[in-house]
Parts: structure tokens; C-alpha cells; sequence
């Protein structure tokens, strides 16, 4: 019931002032957070008649969004500026993009950090450039085929202010790894004024791309309404030309019926309309999940196990699929310490054994 | 403090800010304290912020409101006491 009263509210459905009298305001505005639709919620409500307790209760549950990102931006802006000082082409996508292109303020887009993309040779110098300016890197499992980002943060007196998601790929399911290459993202990449004159994000229908793939790569085929929202808003406002690129890259990259199901989900929920041109290009019309591997993530049960063999799968040779393979089992020691016995003097031998036992419930458990 | 009618109102470097629905969000980046100044609030900031004097910006809020100079002046003291106690703004000798 309150996914439909988001939606409605989104859509600007007449009525939907009365119904969220009469709805469950703590269970609507939680639903609404947990969806990522409050920012977007309360400021549609401030320009409609709203019943005064009701506005009162969505606008302080909001009110924080604001704060958050002014000093989101600001940060943000400090990195870009000392990473194209140090000669790193960066580029930032998904919702930290978003918020500044296609969102009429950027704390309608509630995120947890902010993504950026950068070439692979370039990581070190981007790890340099946030720890110079005070990030601290997250412990995570290291190995050149387990994953493609890491992540940054930046703390003033025990409170999180800033994280930093810092890719030098597109996703970390091999499957997508390479669905967009930095060189390719950076070719058509687009300025955004507001985060100064070294920011970049990419172009409509590379961001729409990934927009698509990203909630099915990443997030198990999770349908957050904020992350439909997005495909909504970059399909809204694209071009001809733009989803003429949108589709010979999905159907090149064999994606079609991910960015398909994103679509109908936009459709299903915002109304979105897919163009004549679209809807009836065979390549859409007919994207057939069975002749595309990348359909298989379209699973919110899907078990992990299945994703590293999908990941051995797509792997051109054995020498990466043994890596691989050695990367996951047994990480270096002292990641092993700090995860998994960061105040004890457990034999590592013990803890490898520890995260092989758990690790195989995790990898076969379904989601 | 008496109304500072020849200095210059100038935000601190640790503020940033957003106007949201006409409203103005003020974030000290330093305390990582936040306010918010309604409408007129915002029209007085605006004014405050980006005239070369508290006078000029007194005569540009007095072209824009129906209110007499003298309690123009008492509220835009009051604010500038407030945004300075707050780290918000500094005022700069005219």
C-alpha cells in the first residue's frame, strides 16, 4: 500500500494528500526512507494542500537530507578538484551523478556515498589523493579479480561525514565488469558545472545503461523505487539519437532484457514511456533472457555460489580462473586478522578454516 | 553590538548553502551545525550577503518590504548577531 501511495505522490495523482490522512504516516514515511523516496516525497507534498500534522511529520523527517548533502557536496568537490590536480581523470556516476543531472536538487537523491569511476592505472594515485585528504580506506578483500572498487571514508569526531566508492570498473560480477569500459564512459562523458570544472559524469544513455545493470549486477535484482525513479527520470528526458546509443549498447553488450526489465519496472510504476522507436525495435521487442547470460542475474534468489561460477565462467583463461579461485580462499593474512580476529591471537590456519565453513553456507544459502 | 551600517557582511568559508523551496539552508561545516531561514530570512540573507554594505542591503530590503527603516534595522541587527554568533558570517570593517 505505501509503495503504490509513493508512486501516486510522485506521480502527482489527485487525492493522495486525502489518503495519507488516512494511512499509517510512521509505516508510510518508513517505507518511504527504506525506498529511498523521502527527499522526493516531502517536496512534492510542499507544493500541494497537505494536512498540517501530516506535512509537519514528512518535512522533519526530511529536514536532515539537506544538511547531509551540502556538506556531501563540498567534500565532494574537494576530491575532484585534488584528483584532476593529480592528473586523474575521474568520473562520477550512479546516484551521485544523478542527483546533479537529473534531479531538481541534489538531496533528492539519497545516497551513502559517492561513486566514482577511474581508470585502473590511476588507483593508486586516487588512494594517494584520499588519504591526503583524510579518507581512510575500508578493509576489504583484495585480489585484482575479487573486486573492482574500494571504499573511503571520511570521519570528524566519530561521525561519518563523507564515503568515497572509489571503481576502476563498472560493477564486480565479471559478467558486467567490462558492460562499459572507463574509456569509454570518459569518451562521452558530460561536465557538471556544480561540482566544479574538473567534475564529469556520463553521458544519458550510458547512464541509463547503467542504471539498468547496476540494480541487477549489484544489488541481486533489488527494485528500490529510488533506483526505478532514476531510470525513470534519465528515460524521461533522452533523445533519439540518445536511445538509438542506449540500444545498439545493450544489445551489443547482450543486456537487453536487464535494461528491458528496467524499463517496465519505470513504466510499471512512474509511468515512464518508451518511445515508438524503441518499443518496437526487434532487439528490444524480442530480447529473449535465454540467449543473454546476463539474464540469469535477474534473480533475487540467485546464491552467491552462482555468481563466482558465472564469474569463472566469463574468465578467458584458466591461469585467472585459478587466481580467481585462490584470491577468494584465502585472502592475505592480514585481512584475514583484521576481519575476522582483529583482538585475538587465533592461528591463521583456524581463521582460513573459519571463513571456508561460513563462506560455503553464505555461497550456497539462496538470498 | 549597534547596526554595523558601513561594514560588508561576508559568509565564512565554513558555510555552505542551499535554498530549498524558497527556504535557505545554512550548514556550518565546522560545528556541523545546520539552520534554516524562511522566506524572508532568505530574502534578508541574500540581501545581506551580496551588498557591498549593511546599508545598501537595508535599502534593498526596504524597496522589497512594507516596513519602516527603524525596525528593518532592529531586525537585521538581530539577525547579524545571530549568524555571527553562530559562525555563519564574519563582518568585514567598510
Amino acid at each position: 500500500l505505501s509503495i503504490d501511495l509513493i508512486t501516486a505522490i510522485v506521480r502527482g495523482v489527485p487525492g493522495c494528500a486525502d489518503r495519507l490522512v488516512r494511512t499509517d504516516l510512521a509505516a508510510f514515511l518508513n517505507a518511504a526512507k527504506q525506498q529511498g523516496m523521502l527527499p522526493v516525497i516531502a517536496d512534492r507534498l510542499s507544493s500541494v494542500t497537505v494536512d498540517s500534522g501530516v506535512a509537519t511529520a514528512v518535512q522533519a523527517e526530511a529536514s536532515g537530507f539537506v544538511a547531509a548533502d551540502l556538506y556531501r557536496e563540498r567534500e565532494l568537490r574537494r576530491v575532484l578538484d585534488a584528483l584532476a590536480a593529480r592528473g586523474v581523470r575521474a568520473v562520477v556516476f550512479k546516484g551521485a551523478a544523478l542527483a546533479y543531472t537529473h534531479y531538481a536538487r541534489p538531496d533528492l537523491r539519497p545516497r551513502d556515498d559517492s561513486d566514482l569511476l577511474v581508470p585502473p592505472e590511476a588507483r593508486a594515485t586516487a588512494h594517494h589523493t584520499l588519504v591526503g585528504l583524510g579518507y581512510r580506506p575500508h578493509q576489504h578483500v583484495t585480489g585484482d579479480l575479487v573486486s573492482y572498487q574500494a571504499i573511503y571514508e571520511k570521519t570528524q569526531n566519530g561521525v561519518v561525514l563523507h564515503v568515497v566508492d572509489l571503481h576502476w570498473r563498472v560493477a564486480n560480477p565479471q559478467l558486467f565488469a567490462d558492460a562499459l569500459s572507463f574509456e569509454e564512459i570518459d569518451a562521452a562523458a558530460q561536465p557538471i558545472a556544480t561540482l566544479g570544472s574538473s567534475a564529469r559524469g556520463p553521458s544519458a544513455p550510458h547512464a541509463l545503461f547503467l542504471a539498468c545493470v547496476h540494480r541487477v549486477a549489484h544489488h541481486r535484482d533489488e527494485k528500490l523505487l529510488m533506483w526505478i525513479y532514476d531510470i525513470h527520470l534519465l528515460a524521461s528526458r533522452m533523445t533519439a539519437g540518445e536511445w538509438a546509443v542506449f540500444l545498439d549498447l545493450a544489445a551489443r553488450r547482450k543486456m537487453m532484457a536487464i535494461c528491458r526489465q528496467g524499463l517496465a519496472l519505470s513504466a510499471e510504476h512512474f509511468g515512464t514511456a518508451v518511445p515508438p522507436q524503441v518499443a518496437e525495435d526487434s532487439r528490444y521487442a524480442h530480447a529473449d533472457a535465454r540467449e543473454e547470460p546476463s539474464a540469469a542475474f535477474m534473480n533475487r534468489d540467485r546464491a552467491q555460489l552462482s555468481t563466482f561460477l558465472s564469474d569463472l565462467q566469463a574468465l578467458a583463461s584458466w591461469s585467472d580462473r585459478g587466481r580467481l579461485l585462490k584470491q577468494h580462499l584465502c585472502p592475505p593474512p592480514a585481512y584475514m586478522r583484521q576481519v575476522y580476529a582483529p583482538s585475538s591471537r587465533a592461528p591463521l590456519p583456524a581463521l582460513y578454516m573459519w571463513r571456508a565453513v561460513r563462506g560455503a553456507w553464505r555461497w550456497i544459502a539462496r538470498a | 553590538m549597534p547596526l554595523p551600517l558601513a561594514d560588508r557582511i561576508v559568509p565564512s568559508d565554513a558555510v555552505v548553502t542551499r535554498v530549498v523551496n524558497g527556504a535557505t539552508v545554512l550548514l556550518n561545516t565546522d560545528t556541523g551545525r545546520y539552520f534554516t531561514l524562511d522566506e524572508i530570512g532568505s530574502q534578508a540573507w541574500a540581501a545581506l550577503t551580496s551588498s557591498p554594505t549593511v546599508h545598501d542591503a537595508c535599502d534593498r530590503l526596504l524597496a522589497e518590504f512594507d516596513v519602516d527603516r527603524a525596525e528593518l534595522e532592529r531586525d537585521i541587527e538581530a539577525l547579524i548577531a545571530r549568524l555571527t554568533e553562530q559562525g555563519l558570517v564574519e563582518v568585514a570593517r567598510g
